[in-house]
């Protein structure tokens, strides 16, 4: 073997073995990147499962469960696919086009959803201010309707009413939050209005004294703020009394229904009436009366 | 000697509520309503006081006592109050009715829109226990020693937290005594753990007291019309 068949050898060899070891550079760095990405997925993980814990210690007691598993899935999900795409850069994976897509499609998802996300929001501004929880009896004043029942459920896009006749209504939220709330539960006791008409022959001070009377026999009419009564007006057919009393909210309406019928006893009681409508005709010229018989009808 | 338990042809009348046994048949009335059970012969019927916040629903667990006379404060001195209760009904250790020896009233504590509904009732102050009403119950109320408020017109207790005896002999039914409060901004009289007086036997409510609906008067709001 000549020197310059020995030289090529060697050189080839060099060549090979420089081929490998850059093979195995390539792997080593290939192996470390993975390493790498494996790490970094981990910690992103394990950053994830501490937002999580984090969550669940800090604002899952202060807040409703169905409103917290979806402000806990929106932060958990959203940081751990931010997290993933950002640990998969070094391996080269372009990530702008998916991204780019992720984008469109959000946008496009976005408008699609934009009522069930403004729901969403509501309902998250709902929770924050608080106007109603379930078991309130509320009114709801829309702009065109009005619902009127007992609060069962409030959820992260609607809010459940079973209205006084039996129904379950459902209200989106964002237009719940638009809507005037009356909320009846809100108070210990709510203020109950009547009016009584009594005839102008009655004594209005023994009427007066009447419905005071029956109204302290109710246990649901509060001895403070006191009851009064008086004079409202004076009506075509009756003088008009005005009663007004409180009782504990829970119960305004029974206490009313059965004040009512406490109120008309007594005044029957005393004899105090309560007239009806009349109407006087004067006649200013007297009226012949004509007798027609059954003959003179024939003809 | 009238007795907290009924025999077999017995009855019990204490203020405005009758308990009526007729062998087999009970029959409870007050000023709210009445009722009657059929019971074995046998069975044992006894009648509890309990506190005066279960007859016409669980509106609220605090009293309001007016007082008719105001107290003026005498640090340590002691008074008696007379205070309303509820009569429990067992069948066989069962509750099965709650009566109100009483006439019911209700009042609002503190303002209309932050104050709270109170079982009201007006009492006198005496001296001597044996000067309340028979049928009423009977509170012990003391004095704070440092007292800066120079009058008391009321006292305010949270039931929950109060105990509740009997007179082993008679129809007699006190409360643990009360210390009225210091401070205006906390109006709740404090209860001093310790019966009013010797040989009273505490009463301890059954714990299912709660799931009893008789004797509630009709209380789910049921809206406008």
């Amino acid at each position: 073997m000549s020197t310059t068949d020995l030289i090529n050898s060697s050189e080839g060899i060099n060549a090979t073995l420089n081929a490998i070891i850059a093979s195995a550079t390539d792997t080593w760095n290939m192996v470390l990147k993975l390493l790498g990405v494996s790490v970094s997925i981990a910690i992103v993980v394990a950053v994830t499962l501490a937002i999580r814990t984090f969550l669940r210690r800090s604002l899952k007691p202060r807040v409703a469960l169905h409103v917290y598993n979806v402000i806990e899935k929106v932060i958990v999900y959203a940081v751990l696919i931010l997290g993933i795409i950002a640990a998969l850069a070094p391996l080269g994976i372009n990530l702008t086009g998916l991204l780019v897509a992720g984008g469109v499609a959000g946008i496009i998802i976005g408008f699609a959803s934009q009522t069930v996300f403004s729901n969403f929001l509501s309902g998250i501004f709902l929770y924050i201010e608080r106007p109603i929880k379930v078991g309130d009896s509320v009114i709801i004043n829309a702009q065109d309707s009005s619902i009127a029942g007992m609060v069962i459920d409030i959820d992260a896009i609607s809010t459940k009413i079973r209205s006084w006749d039996g129904h379950i209504v459902r209200i989106p939220n964002d237009k719940l939050f638009s809507s005037t709330i009356i909320n009846v539960s809100k108070v210990a006791a709510v203020r109950v209005v009547v009016d009584v008409g009594i005839s102008y022959r009655s004594d209005v001070v023994k009427a007066r004294e009447a419905i005071l009377e029956a109204l302290n026999e109710h246990p649901y009419v509060l001895v403070n703020p006191q009851p009064e009564v008086y004079v409202k007006e004076f009506g075509n057919s009756a003088i008009v009394l005005r009663v007004r009393f409180w009782a504990p909210s829970k119960v305004w309406y029974e206490t009313r229904k059965v004040c009512l019928e406490l109120i008309r006893d007594r005044l029957k009681k005393v004899g105090v009436e309560i007239p009806f409508p009349q109407l006087d005709l004067h006649v200013k010229e007297p009226i012949s009366i004509i007798e027609v018989s059954s003959d003179s009808s024939k003809a | 000697m009238k007795t907290w338990s009924i025999d077999d042809f017995g009855e019990l009348s204490i203020g405005n509520a009758l308990i009526k046994r007729d062998g087999n048949e009970l029959y409870v009335k007050d000023l709210y309503g009445e009722r009657t059970f059929m019971i074995d012969p046998d069975s044992h019927v006894e009648v509890l006081p309990i506190h005066p916040i279960f007859r016409l629903g669980n509106l609220t667990s605090t009293m309001y006592i007016k007082i008719t006379t105001p107290m003026v404060g005498i640090g340590g001195k002691s008074y008696w109050l007379s205070i309303p209760y509820d009569l429990l009904i067992m069948v066989d250790g069962k509750p099965v009715f709650i009566l109100s020896p009483f006439r019911i009233k209700y009042t609002l504590f503190g303002s209309i829109t932050e104050g709270f509904i109170c079982r009201y009732h007006e009492s006198r102050v005496f001296r001597e226990s044996k000067e309340v009403g028979d049928e009423y119950g009977r509170l012990l109320v003391s004095m704070p020693l440092n007292s800066k408020i120079g009058m008391y017109e009321f006292v305010l207790i949270n039931m929950n937290s109060i105990k509740i005896f009997r007179s082993k002999e008679g129809l007699k039914v006190f409360y643990e005594v009360v210390r009225l409060p210091i401070d205006p901004l906390k109006p709740f009289a404090e209860p001093l753990g310790r019966p009013p007086k010797k040989d009273l036997e505490v009463i301890s409510i059954p714990k299912d007291i709660s799931t009893l609906t008789t004797g509630c008067f009709r209380h789910e709001y049921y809206g406008p019309d």
